[in-house]
Formats: structure tokens, C-alpha cells, sequence
């Protein structure tokens, strides 16, 4: 039965009822149903029992396609589902990411446009002229270094005052302790 | 993936104020919007070591005088150290803020007679980083 080169005119009808038993019987392996199957559909030979076997068989195949089509489509909406929320989530987390680098650039762009090397302005008006513009930045630096020295030499004495403070503080406990 | 949206966007909000320099409140006094105005003069010079600003507000601006102080009140909180003096006619601060491994020098100087402000800001370019 498994040479397929032989026709199925070779075969019986007594024989072809046979095999029908052995099927019935679940005798035969799934390769030698399938061919009894394939050799029913390509035969004219018509018995109770064979016409029986041939319907059993379409039936049984029948169930084996509706079967599998549930399965697949439940397999691929879950595949299609999970695809759709991964990519969307994806391109989410993109757009997030690209929004918030050119909000990063933006910014960086915008201190570097305003970077200048110098700008005075007097009582509201701009000066132009670079010595009289440099000579007042030497004055507000000026200015500004006194003032740093002023606070120094207020540290200063603050910590000698302290130092004062400990000292007499060290001596008192001493005396405390005669 | 509305949790996933929302921790993306945290993560997103927490990178941009780690990435934006932590500016002091004094610096919006040099946005420019003071610019041109009477009565008060402005200074700006950046060099490669060096970047000096400072603004001078005379009579006649009182509430700019009080909006200073308080910025002023602002920043101190971040000084890792403080000086400041008081007599009849001044009163005086002068601190340090520490930033990006380098120090911002900021003194503020009220006239309460003459109704006037000194204020500056010095440091490496880099502390305003």
C-alpha cells in the first residue's frame, strides 16, 4: 500500500473492505490511513462498509481543519495584539526621546546664542566705546574685589575672635577643675 | 502602557533637571530685561577664566531694590559660606556657592539713605555650567 506507483486498480474491493476493517479496528498507522484515504478518494469501488470508511474519513478531516483554524486565529490575534502594543509603545518611547533631546538642544542652543564678550550699559544708556566700556569694567571689578576683601577681613577677625573665645574658654575649664 | 509612558516621562523630566545648569535666582537679573532702563546701569564681560556681572540700581527703583534683596535671600541659602555686615547707612553680603567643582562669588551691597544696590556675580565660566 505504501508503493504509490501501484495504481489503486490493483487493489479489491475485497481487499480495499479489508483495510476498511483494519481502520475501523485502528489498526493502521497514520501514514497507512492517510493513503487508504487518498485510495477511497481515487476509487469507484462502492461498498456499505468501504462508502462508510470514505465518510468517516472526510468527516474526520473536516474536523481537523475547523480544529486548527480557531487555534491559528487565536495565536495570531494574540500575536497581532502584542505587536501592536509593542510597537506602539515603542514609537511612544521615540517620540518622548527625540522631543526631550531637542528640548536638551534647544536650551544648550539658546545659552551658547546668547554668550557675549562684553555689554555695559550706564543709567540705561549702552556704552560703545570699548576704552570707556573696559574702564568701567575695571571699576565694577574693582569694586567687586574690595568687596571680597572686606568680607575676607571680616572672616578674619570673626576667627580670631573665636580663637580668643576657645583659649579663654580652655583656661576657664582649667580652673574649673582646681 | 500607560505606566510605561509615565515612567519614560519621569525619567525624561528627571534627565532635563540634571542636565539644565542649576541657575541662581540673582542671574535673572541679567536676562536683559534691564537693559536700557534709567537708573540702572549693567555690566557683562565673559572671558575664558573670568565671567563678571554686576548691576547698579539707583533711586527710584524701590520695589527692583526689594525684589533684588529677596532673590538675594534665595541664593544665600545655597552659600557653603557667608559674610554679612550691618551698620547705619550699609548693609552687606557676601557669599560663596559652590558649582561643577568651581566657586560663584556673589556680593550685594544696600545703600538704605540713598536708596541704591550693588550687586555682582563672579566665577570660571565653567561654575555656571
Amino acid at each position: 500500500m505504501n508503493d504509490r506507483s501501484n495504481n489503486t486498480a490493483t487493489l479489491s474491493v475485497k481487499e480495499l473492505e479489508e483495510l476498511c476493517r483494519l481502520y475501523l479496528d485502528c489498526r493502521l498507522t497514520r501514514l497507512q490511513e492517510r493513503e487508504l484515504h487518498y485510495v477511497l478518494l481515487h476509487t469507484e469501488a462502492s461498498t456499505e462498509l468501504i462508502d462508510e470508511v470514505r465518510g468517516m474519513m472526510d468527516f474526520a478531516l473536516r474536523l481537523s481543519e475547523v480544529a486548527e483554524k480557531p487555534a491559528a486565529a487565536s495565536v495570531a490575534v494574540r500575536t497581532r495584539w502584542w505587536q501592536r502594543w509593542s510597537v506602539a509603545n515603542i514609537a511612544v518611547s521615540l517620540l518622548v526621546l527625540v522631543a526631550s533631546a531637542a528640548t536638551l538642544t534647544y536650551f544648550s542652543a539658546s545659552d551658547s546664542q546668547t554668550d557675549i564678550t562684553y555689554l555695559v550699559y550706564v543709567d540705561g544708556a549702552k556704552v560703545d566705546d570699548r576704552a570707556e566700556a573696559e574702564a568701567i569694567i575695571r571699576a565694577d571689578i574693582d569694586k567687586a574685589n574690595e568687596m571680597l576683601a572686606r568680607a575676607a577681613e571680616v572672616q578674619e577677625a570673626q576667627q580670631l575672635r573665636m580663637d580668643e573665645m576657645q583659649r579663654f574658654y580652655d583656661k576657664y575649664q582649667k580652673y574649673m577643675q582646681y | 502602557m500607560k505606566k510605561s509612558i509615565l515612567t519614560l516621562c519621569m525619567l525624561v523630566c528627571a534627565i532635563l533637571a540634571y542636565a539644565k545648569p542649576p541657575r541662581l535666582a540673582v542671574e535673572s537679573l541679567f536676562d536683559g530685561s534691564y537693559n536700557g532702563k534709567k537708573g540702572i546701569s549693567v555690566t557683562t564681560v565673559k572671558s575664558e577664566k573670568n565671567y563678571f556681572r554686576s548691576i547698579e540700581v539707583r533711586e527710584g527703583n524701590p520695589d527692583l531694590i526689594n525684589k533684588i534683596e529677596k532673590l538675594v535671600d534665595e541664593d544665600v541659602k545655597r552659600a557653603s559660606n557667608f559674610t554679612e555686615t550691618h551698620s547705619e547707612k550699609i548693609h552687606e553680603r557676601v557669599f560663596q556657592i559652590p558649582n561643577n567643582g568651581k566657586t560663584i562669588n556673589v556680593g550685594v551691597t544696600v545703600y538704605r539713605l540713598k536708596q541704591r544696590v550693588e550687586l555682582f556675580i563672579q566665577g570660571y565660566p565653567e561654575a555656571f555650567k
